[in-house]
């Protein structure tokens, strides 16, 4: 066969794997950041800001590798050293510009791009309401007008990996991840990497409330965004928060502002650690934590019918200063907590229905050390679903529970209902008057 | 003296990109790598669906005999569909070397295939239209280019393979001294890199360019090393240097670049 059709072969071979494998390949489909008079205020404004904010996105790019490369026998020093590895990263601004994950997180892009493209297209919607609250050239009432349209464009121009808009007590029940062999992996064995994410997602939140109760004009959310780093610094780091902090705790005022946003990072911050769960566990290959991965990443995107329930969630500080660092913001006891307890409630019936009292009482008590960071003495090793087993052997799992890139249907279709029957007639969180600009000397010092 | 007044040129057009930074807003990418930016080498991602991008780089360029060109390519470039990029530029050049070609308009594109997997390659091809609107150009001529991008060792280190095919559509004949020289009308490159990230916002890239030049008869090597930081959310710049090897490739070169989003 002479070269050149052994070649056209070869390319068309190449190709044809290229563009048609799904399973060892995807589509790049990269989407660029939608256009508006506020892009990159925020950088412009609140430049150290932006560099925390990028330590953080090379916390979160770089995680996926480190758990994916590392073995879990390994854990307690790649722990600690990552942990140093991000807190320097975060305090010495070792980036000026937020990070894409595949920066730092090469390995996983090449295995499992739709998480990077999932977790990428939602930091650009971060980074566009950052921005709208940061540009003087949005007027204090048309903040919500631009965050609405940024929503909405963020939406409709990557629809496959766009978020969703309801709440994370709707979407986490969608997902069903609690019975499955990983959950609770990564706070239980790497507690020091997770309480980076955790007060990420505690600066995250208290970065738009401080932008929230400051106003447009000069001076006032450089002043809130100096407190709020100040306390990272001195208060949040020395004394991590035990939870995942959200958004309807944080940033009330936002929340109600912008509530689809607000949702939105709650859905991606969860999407952060079950990611980081599945990654750090080994009971599976590479091929089966991708498939759960996508079906997880599925689960929690924005589908048809979500707007129903935006405004479905309590506010229970609705006049909090995120300058501040009071003890309920530390707690392992919160919103996040108060949502994984009520799922359990919702399963625990069919799959323990006749389990005695002081059963279920050593049951609750693992259960709440699984969904602390670290293991504690007399806590279960592993995931809440190994605690489970290992004291209720006979315990009933729903088909779909165990395997990779299943739904337990079952299960979530309780805890569906479970929701529906609690919160489905609730009154909607209030809209915020956008009217009257804030100022920092109104909100008192 | 030329050599002084092309190096003069491209230091004060270097100085004017730098004082850009401070007010440019732009999003590009410092691992996006685009022939031109600020070596010769292509990686196969194109830029992002909906972007738009102004491209600047200049390009100096030493050739064996001493003469000096400085070549300005203003560029449009865009994406109007997913995995696709779509460019239209208009070389300028200034200097005592041979000028041809100066303001043709180049319109380009590429379609990237895939991601890289963990064992695929990404893959593209791309490809330009030369229209003859410059200094004694005639014809329409083309090029296209097959690109691979792999990543190794389960870090950003990435291998890079360009195959360039250039056909001119009316190769012409120059006298030089005594001697004319005639142009081809098919010629190949291939260029071979390797790209990484050095630090958070900045890249590195060198490429070894073996390739048939515009001449017959002559053939030409050149090693390429750059430095790519990403200065803001929106904005890349670039700066790079080429070395020949042999008699027949340009002596040296040396790139200034800019990418800025809007």
């Amino acid at each position: 066969m002479s070269p050149k059709p052994t070649l056209a072969v070869g390319l068309a071979l190449l190709l044809s794997a290229c563009s048609a494998s799904n399973t060892t390949t995807e589509p790049r489909k990269e989407v660029s950041y939608i256009r508006g008079p506020y892009n990159a205020a925020f950088f412009r404004r609140h430049g150290p800001s932006e560099a925390y904010s990028g330590g953080f996105h090379f916390h979160h790019g770089r995680e996926h590798d480190v758990l994916l490369q590392t073995k879990l026998a390994d854990r307690e020093k790649v722990d600690a050293d990552f942990d140093a590895q991000v807190f320097d990263y975060v305090k010495n601004q070792k980036t000026k510009v937020g990070p894409t994950m595949e920066l730092f997180g090469p390995y996983t892009a090449r295995v499992m791009w739709k998480l990077f493209r999932t977790i990428d297209w939602t930091h650009q919607h971060h980074e566009q309401t950052y921005d709208i609250m940061a540009s003087q050239r949005v007027a204090w009432d048309k903040k919500k007008e631009w965050t609405d349209r940024a929503v909405r464009l963020y939406l409709k121009r990557n629809a496959g990996v766009a978020r969703s808009v309801a709440p994370l007590d709707i979407t986490m029940r969608r997902a069903a991840t609690m019975m499955k062999p990983y959950f609770t992996y990564y706070r239980n064995f790497y507690p020091k990497s997770n309480s980076q994410a955790w007060v990420a997602h505690w600066w995250h939140p208290a970065a738009y409330e401080a932008q929230m109760i400051s106003g447009n004009a000069d001076g006032g959310q450089e002043a809130a965004l100096k407190a709020v780093n100040d306390l990272m610094f001195n208060e949040v780091y020395k004394n991590r928060p035990q939870r995942m902090l959200l958004s309807r705790e944080l940033m009330p005022r936002y929340a109600r502002m912008s509530p689809e946003s607000a949702n939105i990072f709650d859905n991606l911050h969860m999407l952060h650690g079950l990611a980081y769960d599945i990654l750090s566990y080994e009971g599976w290959t590479e091929q089966q934590q991708r498939d759960e991965l996508y079906r997880v990443i599925d689960a929690m995107s924005y589908q048809p019918g979500d707007e129903k329930y935006v405004r479905k969630f309590d506010l229970p500080y609705p006049d909090v200063d995120p300058r501040q660092y009071p003890a309920w913001m530390a707690s392992p006891e919160g919103s996040m907590s108060k949502i994984m307890m009520e799922m359990m409630m919702e399963m625990m019936p069919l799959m323990m229905p006749d389990m005695a009292p002081d059963m279920k009482e050593k049951m609750m008590a693992q259960f709440q050390m699984k969904m602390r960071p670290g293991m504690e003495p007399g806590e279960i090793e592993g995931s809440l679903h190994d605690a489970m087993m290992k004291m209720m052997p006979d315990m009933k799992m729903m088909p779909g529970a165990l395997e990779p890139g299943k739904t337990p249907e079952m299960m979530r279709d309780a805890m569906l209902k479970g929701w529906q029957e609690k919160y489905g007639n609730m009154p909607d969180a209030p809209p915020l008057d956008m009217s009257h600009e804030p100022t920092l000397a109104a909100f008192g010092r | 003296m030329p050599t002084f007044i092309s190096v003069r040129r491209l230091l004060l057009a270097g100085a004017c990109l730098l004082g850009l930074t401070p007010l440019a807003h732009a999003q590009s990418d410092q691992i996006n790598l685009d022939a031109g930016l600020p070596t010769r080498l292509e990686d196969a991602y194109p830029t992002a669906w909906g972007n738009r991008e102004f491209q600047l780089p200049v390009r100096y360029q030493r050739s064996r005999q001493g003469d000096n060109l400085v070549q300005y390519t203003p560029t449009l470039e865009f994406g109007p569909f997913r995995n696709t990029q779509l460019a239209v530029a208009v070389p300028i050049y200034s200097g005592n070397g041979d000028r041809s070609g100066s303001g043709n308009v180049q319109v380009s594109g590429l379609y990237n295939f895939n991601t890289e997997g963990k064992f695929l390659p990404a893959l593209a091809l791309a490809g330009t239209l030369t229209v003859p609107t410059g200094l004694r150009s005639e014809g329409t001529d083309y090029n296209g280019r097959f690109i691979l991008t792999k990543s190794f060792l389960g870090t950003l280190n990435r291998l890079h393979l360009n195959v360039v095919y250039f056909h001119n559509s009316q190769p012409g004949v120059l006298a030089e001294g005594n001697e004319l020289k005639q142009e081809r009308l098919d010629r190949f490159a291939l260029l071979v890199g390797y790209s990484t990230r050095i630090s958070p916002q900045s890249s590195l890239v060198l490429d070894f360019v073996r390739e048939q030049r515009r001449f017959r008869g002559e053939l030409g090597s050149s090693l390429e090393a750059g430095l790519r930081r990403q200065m803001n959310p929106r904005l890349v710049l670039s700066a790079g240097a080429s070395a020949g090897l042999g008699t027949d490739a340009d002596k040296f070169t040396a790139t200034l670049g800019l990418q800025h989003a809007f």
